[in-house]
């Protein structure tokens, strides 16, 4: 075998290497996208292939009508031109690559927990899809919802910070926390908020009167009577898996697209840390009672 | 014979009695009737997929939760009479006001139940045929059903 040859095939081998590096990236990043669950806003409802993460996706909220972005790779109308710093950014600091802030309607709160690798791999798999040229519509925001708003909303309810492991606890315990705090933002939904708009942390996962669509969503702290304190982890496990609750009903509202764009496309190990958190939490009683 | 017969008059007063409610059903007892029969819905649901999880072993009486969700799940077309929709209810106005598409969710849960007893008496995939079932189950609730 001559000189040349070998450094063809050692070439060769490289870039395959650097390619399989790549894809695996892109596939973890397909699975954050679920954990995530960033398809539910980000795409619009009945949705055909080319709307995929295109955006515009109506969200009605208190302070008026969000429309989701496109986070296509579309340079124009999409993240195309993002950098990693700037992907980082947007969700460690709710800050747009013009330094402007966002709404709280993107939940940059919960987000603001996922490591620095998730969201490189995060980003490593949008950049992987087709880019879809496609305007954001304009946000249909009451007057007194305004950016400069989000200053004072940010120094009052947001703290940013990557998730730390509490090394006293189990690493399943570690994984369940991460998810439900942080990628599947449990706590968006399911407790309430303070009048000023932040999440009330001591009644974390306790319930909320005012989910979205104006949902009631129950309390799942372990308590026995108000909360899921009588499901066992297998029972908890298998809801998030197809929806079904102990007693052969489903589940529907807003929890519904939770099941079908997320955690149904958990591993089995992930739901069970899930379920091995919740039932670790201090029982609350329901704040729906 | 005579029409003043004291039992006749007493028995048609009790026909009247019987009957009378059947022409103006109380709402409250239509809702409570169609959630009566989702309950033994969810019940055989709840039933199957323990024994499809493996966490009875009950597998005999598998066909039959299988049949009874035939049956029930074909319930479900006559439990949203127009008088039920105010009340003690978490159905929403859309039902009665998109009828085409509810009846493609009754349809899509009678065809998923059916999918599912055939795969049970023809030894198919049981397990995704649960999983359709459920998700036919959470569409309509996604839909149709809020939590008030
Ligand atoms: C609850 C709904 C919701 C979820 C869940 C959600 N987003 Fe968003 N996202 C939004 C909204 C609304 C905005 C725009 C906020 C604004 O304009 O201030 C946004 C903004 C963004 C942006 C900035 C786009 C731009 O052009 O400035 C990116 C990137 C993004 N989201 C990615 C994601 C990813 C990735 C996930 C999942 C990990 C996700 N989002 C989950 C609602 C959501
Ligand atoms: C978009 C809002 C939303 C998010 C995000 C959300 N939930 Fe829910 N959840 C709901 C609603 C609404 C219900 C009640 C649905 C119903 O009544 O049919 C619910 C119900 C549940 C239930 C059933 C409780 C009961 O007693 O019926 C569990 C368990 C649950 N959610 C867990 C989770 C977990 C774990 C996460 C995060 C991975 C999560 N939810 C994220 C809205 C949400
Ligand atoms: C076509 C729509 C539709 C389909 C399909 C459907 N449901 Fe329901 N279900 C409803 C509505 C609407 C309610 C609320 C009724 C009310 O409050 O009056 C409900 C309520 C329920 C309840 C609660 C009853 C109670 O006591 O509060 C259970 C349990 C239930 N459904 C189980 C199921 C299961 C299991 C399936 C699938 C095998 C299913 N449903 C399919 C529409 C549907």
């Amino acid at each position: 075998m001559n000189t040349q040859r070998v450094v063809g095939l050692l070439a060769l081998l490289l870039v395959s290497g650097a390619q399989a590096a790549d894809e695996e990236r892109i596939e973890r990043g397909r699975y954050l996208l679920h954990a995530g669950g960033c398809i539910t806003c980000h795409t619009v409802d009945n949705a055909e292939p080319e709307d995929f993460l295109a955006g515009g996706r109506a969200l009605e909220t208190p302070f008026g009508t969000f429309y989701s972005p496109n986070i296509t790779p579309d340079p124009d109308t999409g993240i195309g031109h993002w950098s990693d710093a700037e992907f980082i950014t947007a969700f460690r600091y709710g800050r747009a690559p013009d330094g402007k802030r966002y709404y709280p309607a993107f939940p940059y709160s919960a987000y603001t927990g996922i490591k620095d690798a998730d969201l490189l791999d995060l980003k490593a798999y949008l950049f992987s899809l087709e880019p879809v040229d496609r305007p954001t519509p304009k946000h249909e925001l009451s007057w007194f919802a305004f950016r400069i708003g989000m200053i004072f909303w940010n120094w009052l309810n947001f703290e940013p910070g990557v998730f730390q492991p509490d090394p006293e606890q189990s690493a399943q315990w570690n994984r369940g926390a991460y998810l439900v705090r942080h990628l599947g933002h449990c706590g968006e939904c399911h407790t309430p908020r303070t009048w000023t708009g932040g999440l009330d942390t001591s009644n974390h996962l306790a319930g909320n009167r005012e989910g979205p669509g104006g949902d009631r969503v129950p309390n799942i702290t372990p308590d026995r009577n108000t909360g899921i304190g009588r499901w066992s982890e297998s029972d908890i496990e298998f809801f998030l898996d197809i929806g079904m609750l102990p007693d052969g009903d489903f589940t529907g509202g807003s929890m519904g697209p939770v099941i079908s764009d997320s955690t149904s496309h958990l591993t089995t190990e992930d739901r069970r840390a899930i379920a091995a958190y919740l039932r670790s939490l201090e029982p609350l009683p329901s704040v729906l009672d | 014979m005579s029409y003043r017969n004291p039992l006749i008059i007493l028995l048609s007063m009790a026909a009247v009695l019987l009957f009378a409610p059947v022409h103006a059903t109380d709402p409250e007892d239509l809702i409570d009737y169609r959630n009566s029969v989702m309950r033994a819905i969810g019940g055989h649901s709840a039933a199957a997929v323990a024994i499809v999880r493996g966490q009875v072993e009950h597998d005999e009486h598998l066909p039959h939760h299988a049949e009874a969700l035939v049956t029930t799940t074909r319930m479900i077309a006559a439990l949203f009479p127009a008088e039920s929709a105010e009340g003690d209810t978490d159905a929403l106005a859309r039902i009665w006001e998109e009828p085409e598409a509810f009846s493609a969710a009754i349809a899509n849960t009678e065809q998923a139940a059916e999918a599912f007893l055939t795969a049970v008496n023809e030894g198919g995939d049981v397990g995704s045929a649960m999983r359709d079932l459920g998700m036919s189950c959470r569409s309509c609730h996604e839909d149709y059903r809020a939590r008030r």
